[in-house]
């Protein structure tokens, strides 16, 4: 009697555990959550004539819920609102030119994901106008660095492990004059065995990360493996671009690999050639060293002869 | 026995060690990164040397190495501003195509490859012919195809011709995303989704 307890007690665990697990799953699957605001909450010398975004996990659809803009006063007014699904970017236009030094709220909605009635989570975006118009586009000085790797995750879709570039991209300096914190970070995956060279493939969008940190694009193994060029641009909140500055690009290799040193005799000839060359030249000159048997007097340089 | 003075010894070996270090220095030049290992059998692993590899011939002089070896390299510089002239475009579907390094980009998709976690119907040389297969997280790619019975309108032909042009034709006759292995819609392709795939794939 015991025994069955027990063996129902640990089969019930097993369950809970296993639905669990099911639940957050689905959860963290396909919730339409908001990841992000663009300016971010708190931003304070908004431009008066700026257009407010928040972006959405792309799975979220945009059904025409309302999005509120508060007032200072606290008046609510439901403002109308576009979005594009191919980034999740909801985007408002202020009802009226913003008034300098006034403080704003707006609660953007939670929103449905395609093929499911889960509704995604939220955020509100407090900010305070500044005095100016954005007028220029942003300047940027484009990406600096690429550094990649191989990621080797866990999928909360498929429950399988997938393997996936990650590239690491150092961004250089950007300017805007409404604001360097409300800048739109884009980038492009310029070359690669599944971009057509002619035409860049949008691989990110996202808020411009702080000053000094990186950004990071992922792909998968077959479009990230071999000669790979990226560029970017940033855009400011009233849509004005910069310029891309030029690809920057890193040589990736297929996974499995070795972390290690390697002299590549089939295609990077020209380390083994340095190292051969180095080591030749030090063999010789020992050799030619070694008959004469002879010590340098005390306090000679080297190679005096 | 031979007394060698101190600053004999001294001086005999500062060619070993310059060669060491020569040789060191070369090995850096050479680089420590990633080399791809070849699965084929255990012991002719051909070295594909990332950061020795010569990473963009055509490209421009800024190269760097960083910590763990990966080369960086800037494409040749391009003309001032060529974009100077190409406005963004106002995509069909949303978004814009941005000049980029003197291109237009292509235009922005939903996803990379499908929605994340939406399925479509695969079909797998096991008992029943029929399986699923769900969208990753990121929406790069799907995951394994895992078995299922077929829907009873497809039962039959799924018995009778297993994995099969015809079953892949039911699954699209009776309103499912089915994975095109028989290239059913002519494209030249073969895995790419066929049927009513409108929360499956990328496009609307």
């Amino acid at each position: 009697m015991l025994a069955l307890r027990w063996t129902l007690a640990v089969a019930l665990i097993a369950a809970s555990a296993l639905l669990t697990e099911r639940d957050a799953r689905a959860d963290s699957c396909t919730s339409p959550d908001l990841i992000e605001t663009i300016p971010e909450s708190g931003a304070t010398n908004v431009p008066t004539n700026a257009m407010l975004f928040a972006r959405y996990v792309t799975i979220a659809q945009y059904l025409d819920e309302p999005v509120l803009f508060e007032h200072p006063a606290g008046v609510e007014t439901t403002v109308p609102a576009t979005f594009d699904d191919t980034s999740g970017l909801l985007q408002i236009t202020p009802p009226m030119p913003l008034t300098p030094g006034d403080a704003y709220v707006v609660h953007w909605p939670t929103l449905r994901g395609i093929d499911t009635a889960t509704l995604g989570s939220t955020a509100d975006l407090s900010f305070t106008a500044g005095s100016e118009e954005d007028v220029t586009p942003p300047t940027f000085d484009g990406i600096t660095s690429v550094t990649w790797d191989v990621s080797r995750t866990s999928d909360s879709c498929t429950g399988s492990i997938d393997q996936r570039y990650v590239f690491t991209l150092g961004l250089g300096t950007a300017a805007d004059d409404g604001g360097r914190d409300s800048l739109t970070l884009l980038v492009f995956q310029t070359a690669g065995s599944t971009v057509d060279a002619s035409a860049p493939a949008p691989v990110l969008v996202q808020r411009i990360p702080p000053a000094g940190q990186d950004a990071q694009v992922t792909t998968t193994v077959g479009s990230g493996v071999g000669h790979i060029c990226f560029a970017a641009i940033v855009r400011d909140l009233t849509l004005k671009v910069s310029t891309s500055g030029s690809p920057v690009c890193v040589d990736t290799v297929a996974p499995p690999f070795f972390y290690g040193c390697g002299t590549a005799p089939a295609r990077g000839t020209r380390g083994g050639l340095v190292a051969f060359s180095v080591a030749a030249f030090a063999l010789a000159r020992r050799a030619r060293r070694r008959p004469r048997g002879r010590s340098a007097p005390a306090g000679q340089g080297r190679g005096d002869r | 026995m031979v007394h060698v003075p101190f600053s004999a010894q001294r001086c005999r070996s500062r060619p070993l060690h310059s060669s060491i270090l020569a040789l060191a220095v070369a090995a850096l030049l050479t680089g420590c990164s990633r080399t791809e290992l070849e699965i084929d059998d255990g012991f002719d692993l051909p070295v594909v040397d990332a950061a020795a590899a010569d990473v963009a011939p055509d490209a421009g002089a800024e190269a760097a190495e960083d910590a763990v070896g990966v080369v960086t390299v800037a494409e040749a510089a391009a003309p001032a501003n060529p974009c100077a002239n190409m406005p963004p475009i106002p995509c069909p579907g949303g978004g814009f195509e941005y000049c980029v390094a003197g291109e237009y980009s292509a235009c922005p998709q939903r996803c990379g490859l499908c929605v994340p976690g939406s399925e479509e119907v695969c079909f797998i040389s096991y008992c029943h012919s029929w399986g699923i297969q769900t969208c990753a997280a990121d929406g790069l790619s799907f995951g394994y195809c895992q078995e299922q019975s077929p829907p009873s309108a497809c039962e039959s032909i799924a018995d009778q011709d297993k994995v099969s042009e015809s079953l892949e034709q039911c699954c699209i006759d009776n309103g499912y995303c089915c994975q095109d292995q028989f290239d059913l819609n002519g494209n030249g392709m073969t895995g790419d989704p066929i049927g009513q795939c409108s929360g499956v794939t990328c496009s609307p």
